[in-house]
């Protein structure tokens, strides 16, 4: 067994050729190099630069501050000026001073043949510490903002109608427990007063009116309709607009008209000031039910 | 576990009670700032939209420019409404942004601070005129509101306007337009006219 698996076992030149072990000394290998450590040079035996190079000798040392990244080679242990590494004895007629002049004391030196020291066990990050905290923002977030949130929601969905029902193009739509559906959307071409003469208005407003036929029971809640004409940019314009209070025009609504039939559907127009040229089609509401309205669109 | 250890996880803990115990103290402490100081009337208020006279306001959903203002001691409708103070009579070009909207809220705040609605004397004011007219996204109007004010209320006065559904103003745009100063010797012209005016019906402006 070797006792200091530092060294290796067995040192090639020793003892040297032609000489027997010297008396007194550890058998050869244990520890390797010669003279062992604490040994003097036997009598008779050569110099120890006659020696040749052992494995490991001479050990790798790390960059020292003010000292080359490697010894050079020897012979000669340790290298002149060179404090001798730890493990290893001072051997006689070697330099005594120890730093040798001019150098900083270097940092203890590993053996030779030493394993790596292990890697510093880097200090854990802020994310590492902290990473099970992150998850928790979900539910205080939500706990933060949730009220105001549901809130906002509410405001929204209550600020005008936000469900639709559509359908196809000029065809029915079920809608408030009746139907409706839009015959025409197209431009007025002239209004006039109840006296029978002409309104005009200026050449940036266009008058818009929508026939839609009506088909609900007289009891229903899509009598208390009112309709809205949508543009291409998305601006909606009510029906029966004060600006038009003086033209002959019908007040739109899902009521039915004097001059209707008593039964089944009947037709009304909405009148829509509007300042676009592209209506794209109208929107029926009631006020008994904000969150729902009709969205028609008219035949191609 | 050695000694070593269990301090440090005492330690630890300590800390841990220490930092609840100050997340506690300041959750408690901006509670009982939040209850001192809370407002809710300022929280809510209008977002005033500044300007002067002559100049275009852009509200949140509407846009108005404040054209002329002049003044009365008569306004006839159906019928002749005269006032102890002085009717003073803005011109307004108003439109919507958006959709169909009805400005509803105008009102007078003199250099006091004091707040004169517009008058409901006035048949107009309910129906047919500005005030009460819907306004259409890009098509705008011109009409005239009435207001019926202490004669020194006149001469400093700021128009506000304000969308009023539902009768709430708060967290919408309010317009503030600043009148043109008014002198004295102005407005006593108007207080002392017997002639009754009327107010412009609403128009579509060019």
């Amino acid at each position: 067994m070797n006792p200091d698996p530092r060294y290796p076992a067995g040192q090639p030149g020793y003892p040297p050729a032609g000489y027997p072990p010297a008396a007194g000394y550890p058998p050869p290998g244990n520890p390797g190099g010669y003279p062992p450590p604490g040994y003097p040079p036997p009598p008779g035996y050569p110099a120890p630069a006659q020696y040749p190079a052992q494995p490991g000798y001479p050990p790798q040392y790390p960059p020292q501050p003010g000292y080359p990244a490697q010894y050079p080679p020897q012979p000669g242990y340790p290298p002149p000026q060179y404090p001798p590494a730890p493990g290893y004895q001072q051997l006689p007629g070697y330099p005594a001073a120890y730093p040798p002049p001019g150098y900083p004391a270097p940092a203890p030196y590993p053996g030779p043949n030493l394993a790596p020291p292990a890697p510093a066990k880097r200090a854990r990050g802020w994310w590492r510490r902290n990473w099970w905290a992150v998850p928790l923002l979900v539910p205080l977030l939500v706990a933060a903002m949730g009220h105001d949130l549901i809130l906002g929601w509410d405001q929204w969905h209550v600020g005008g109608p936000t469900e639709v029902a559509s359908g196809q193009d000029g065809q029915w739509v079920p809608f408030a427990g009746g139907r409706l559906r839009l015959l025409s959307l197209d431009e007025a071409s002239e209004l006039t007063d109840f006296s029978g003469n002409p309104l005009t208005f200026p050449s940036t407003v266009d008058i818009w009116q929508a026939s839609v036929d009506v088909d609900a029971p007289d009891d229903s809640d899509l009598t208390l309709c009112m309709f809205e004409l949508q543009d291409d940019a998305g601006a909606v314009y009510s029906a029966n607009p004060s600006e038009l209070g003086d033209a002959d025009i019908g007040y739109a609504s899902c009521s039915r008209p004097f001059d209707a039939p008593e039964a089944g559907s009947f037709t009304v127009v909405a009148t829509f000031m509007t300042s676009t040229t592209h209506a794209k089609g109208v929107r029926v509401s009631i006020a008994t039910d904000p969150d729902h309205y009709a969205w028609l669109t008219p035949p191609r | 576990m050695t000694g070593g250890r269990i301090s440090r996880a005492v330690g630890r803990i300590g800390l841990g009670l220490v930092a609840i115990v100050v997340l506690l103290g300041t959750i408690n402490v901006s509670i009982w700032l939040k209850t001192k100081a809370d407002d809710v009337d300022a929280e809510h208020r209008p977002f005033a939209v500044s300007v002067g006279m002559g100049q275009t306001a852009h509200a949140r959903t509407f846009v108005v420019t404040a054209v002329s203002v002049r003044g009365a001691a008569v306004i006839h409708d159906s019928a002749d409404h005269t006032t102890p103070g002085v009717w003073l009579i803005v011109k307004v070009r108003a439109e919507a942004v958006g959709e169909t909207m009805v400005i509803g809220y105008a009102a007078i705040r003199d250099a006091r601070g004091r707040l004169f609605r517009a008058s409901d004397r006035l048949d107009g004011q309910v129906a047919g005129t500005l005030l009460a007219s819907s306004l259409q996204p890009g098509v705008p109007d011109v009409g005239e509101i009435a207001f019926e004010l202490p004669r020194d209320a006149a001469a400093s006065a700021t128009l506000l306007l304000a969308p009023y559904t539902a009768f709430d103003l708060r967290m919408d745009s309010m317009v503030e337009i600043k009148l043109d100063a008014i002198s004295p010797a102005t407005v006593d012209e108007w207080a002392t006219d017997t002639e009754a005016t009327t107010l412009i019906p609403v128009t579509v402006a060019a």
